[in-house]
């Protein structure tokens, strides 16, 4: 089948950049699409082509299936590219394209709808014989009844909302006895909520690990596990650091999860690129969900499998087979995401402008990064900015990569994780490979008093310079020459802006 | 010299004098030799400490506070000296009874504003919804009071840190 002529980007920052760079080393000619906030962003600098399709709120732009299509077709574009977020996961607009002779580079439709409820996707999990967590999916009466299922499911066990989300109407029961006052204040704080109160039950899982399972599959059958991922380490349900392969894992529960991912993935009817997730607990995997795209963390796959995730999914698209039936991995590889936010401030989103700016080099590290000097970060997207990627024979190597590669790292203007990923690869309980979802909540890294003696002398140095130069801005020049006035001349000399 | 360092929430006095050869700190009693030079004029330092070096970063954030970068960790600094130092004490004396501006800590869009202008409120009380990452927040009032005036609208977008609204503590409104 012909290979695929021109790309059309439906995506924005990192990603968008991530997905040209791989058209490019192919001789693909690619369009961007930008916002009026993404002008001058790095994704619409690097194609061939680019778009305005609206103003900055996702909703009058980058969701915008009318306008997209639109663009593809006055740039004469043949496939179109989602990257994640956005339109990644909306089967209407892997229609439209379709529809409009378009080649979406991902799953088809129906496996999309599929993976896209949890209800539907668990009663097909459960069919294909994929474990999911124990529970009921509908609803329990009565607190006795409750109890009951309770002793099967075993303790402890999660009371949820059937109507719910966003933490209401879920209570954790340990044991037989509290069950009662749990069912009664979850029904109550549910029916107030959502106007519904009834409940369901699940098996609680109070310390799993999320580890997920990448596949690719083809259009000719074949379907393949490039391996797990763990990604374990979140706040809020958002990632902060990934790595493969897990250490929580033996090669016998490796095989398992991965055999699991590929059959969970060909019972949906599965094509291109996609992530079957799992909670592990005790020597168990249950199916989370199905994220049916290329995820952020596909880089660290790509590091160990020698694989562009980008270009095998191109190459899925254009109807070529895979052509291999296992891949094998080498060594080991971690992501650390860099996120605009402030972990100093509960994880809230911090916006500014970039100017100060270094990203990590050096042997063995990629930097996939929408960062440049001057880059607004506004509140209109996603906070990821940049992404760090290590690569290292072992586990303990990598770790000490990628603490080497973010002491390199500064991003000034905004607030970002990055630290925070810094003290977790130090933490001795995650070096062991021991943590569980909640490592993050729970984590109080101690103060480090001399790196901070070093700081308070370095900033009280920065300050004097600072006078000195206002006083020679003024004209003041009056003390004999000392060093802050010579590092005020430099400044001058070199034309400070600010 | 000398200088008020408040790093990461603990305070240090250092004292810095230049010799022949360069900047001599004294902080708590030790000795330091710095050197602290501009690389780029956009905040990148190539800064050394008793003959070690760093790669250092600094972001003025305004009023004295920087935010500092070393080795990848990050930093939150506010230096003052001397005559700064004094006048920030008698501030906080002055402003126990003033007007109280409230601040968002993060930045958002304005949704709605959840009183009037000239309302009596109770501390705690919420004055306005701000949404940041499609998350919605109240503000609430920092202490009881009389709302002078709001300074934003709604659909506007703020920065973290600007004026949200200006109250007059009610006399006996406990701060909380």
């Amino acid at each position: 089948m012909a290979s695929l002529r021109k790309v059309l980007v439906a995506n924005r920052g990192e990603i968008a950049l991530r997905v040209i760079r791989t058209c490019r080393e192919r001789g693909i000619p690619t369009v961007a699409l930008y916002s009026e906030a993404d002008r001058n962003a790095l994704h619409v600098r690097f194609a061939d082509e680019a778009v305005w399709i609206g103003p900055a709120p996702p909703r009058e732009s980058y969701l915008r299936i009318d306008r997209i299509l639109e663009a593809a077709r006055r740039t004469g574009a043949d496939s179109v590219h989602p990257g994640y977020g956005f339109l990644a996961q909306n089967a209407e607009f892997a229609e439209s394209c379709e529809k409009a002779g378009l080649v979406f580079i991902g799953p088809p439709p129906p496996a999309m709808r599929a993976m896209g409820d949890k209800v539907s996707s668990r009663r097909t999990m459960v069919a294909a014989k994929v474990p999911v967590v124990p529970g009921t999916v509908d609803p329990v009466a009565t607190p006795e009844e409750a109890a009951r299922v309770a002793q099967g499911i075993g303790y402890p066990v999660a009371l949820k909302a059937v109507g719910g989300g966003g933490g209401k109407g879920i209570r954790r029961v340990a044991k037989p006895a509290d069950m009662a006052s749990a069912f009664r204040t979850a029904s109550g704080e549910a029916a107030a909520a959502f106007g519904d109160g009834r409940l369901y039950l699940e098996r609680y899982l109070d310390r799993p690990r999320h580890i997920e399972v990448q596949v690719l599959a083809d259009a000719h059958g074949n379907c393949v596990s490039l391996g797990e991922r763990e990604c374990t380490i979140q706040r809020r349900h958002q990632k902060l650091i990934e790595e493969t392969p897990s250490p929580g894992i033996d090669e016998r529960a490796r095989a398992a999860i991965e055999e699991a991912g590929v059959r969970a993935a060909r019972a949906v009817g599965y094509r291109n690129a996609g992530t079957v997730e799992f909670l592990w607990q005790d020597g168990s995997f249950y199916f989370l969900e199905m994220n049916t795209r290329l995820q952020v963390e596909h880089p660290v796959t790509e590091a160990v499998s020698g694989l562009d995730l980008v270009a095998e999914q191109l190459r899925i698209a254009a109807g070529e087979p895979l052509g291999y039936g296992s891949v094998p991995r080498r060594g080991h590889s971690i992501e650390v995401r860099v996120n605009a936010e402030d972990p100093e401030a509960g994880f809230a989103p911090s916006t500014g402008v970039v100017r100060n700016l270094r990203l990590p080099a050096g042997p063995f590290v990629r930097s996939d990064s929408a960062l440049y000097r001057g880059l607004e970060v506004t509140l209109h997207y996603d906070p990821i900015l940049a992404k760090v990627i290590v690569w290292a024979p072992t586990r303990g190597e990598a770790i000490a990569r990628m603490e080497r590669a973010l002491e390199e790292l500064h991003v000034g203007g905004v607030r970002t994780g990055a630290p925070l990923a810094l003290r977790v690869l130090r933490d001795p309980a995650y070096r062991r490979g021991e943590f569980d979802t909640h490592f993050l909540d729970r984590f109080a890294p101690a103060a480090d008093p001399a790196r901070e003696e070093i700081v308070a002398l370095l900033a009280a140095a920065y300050a004097r310079g600072e006078r000195e130069r206002a006083a020679l801005a003024e004209g003041r020049e009056g003390e004999a020459i000392s060093p802050w006035v010579l590092l005020g001349r430099e400044e001058r000399r070199r034309g400070r802006p600010r | 010299m000398k200088f008020t360092v408040e790093v990461n929430g603990r305070e240090r006095e250092v004292e810095l004098a230049a010799d022949g050869e360069g900047i001599l700190a004294r902080v708590e009693g030790r000795e330091h030799r710095l050197e602290l030079r501009p690389v780029d004029g956009l905040g990148q330092f190539a800064a050394s400490v008793d003959g070690r070096t760093f790669a250092l970063s600094v972001d003025g954030e305004g009023e004295g506070r920087l935010r500092i970068g070393l080795a990848g960790e990050g930093y939150a600094v506010s230096v003052k000296d001397e005559r700064q130092r004094a006048s920030r004490m008698a501030d906080r004396g002055a402003q126990a009874d003033g007007p109280r501006v409230v601040r968002g800590v993060i930045p958002g869009i304005v949704v709605a504003l959840l009183a009037r202008e000239g309302e009596e409120v109770e501390a705690g009380s919420p004055l306005l919804l701000l949404e940041a990452m499609k998350m919605q927040n109240e503000i609430p009032a920092p202490c009881g009071g009389r709302i002078e005036r709001f300074h934003v609208r709604p659909g506007e977008t703020v920065a973290a840190g600007v004026p949200l609204a200006t109250l007059t503590p009610a006399k006996s409104g406990g701060v909380r």
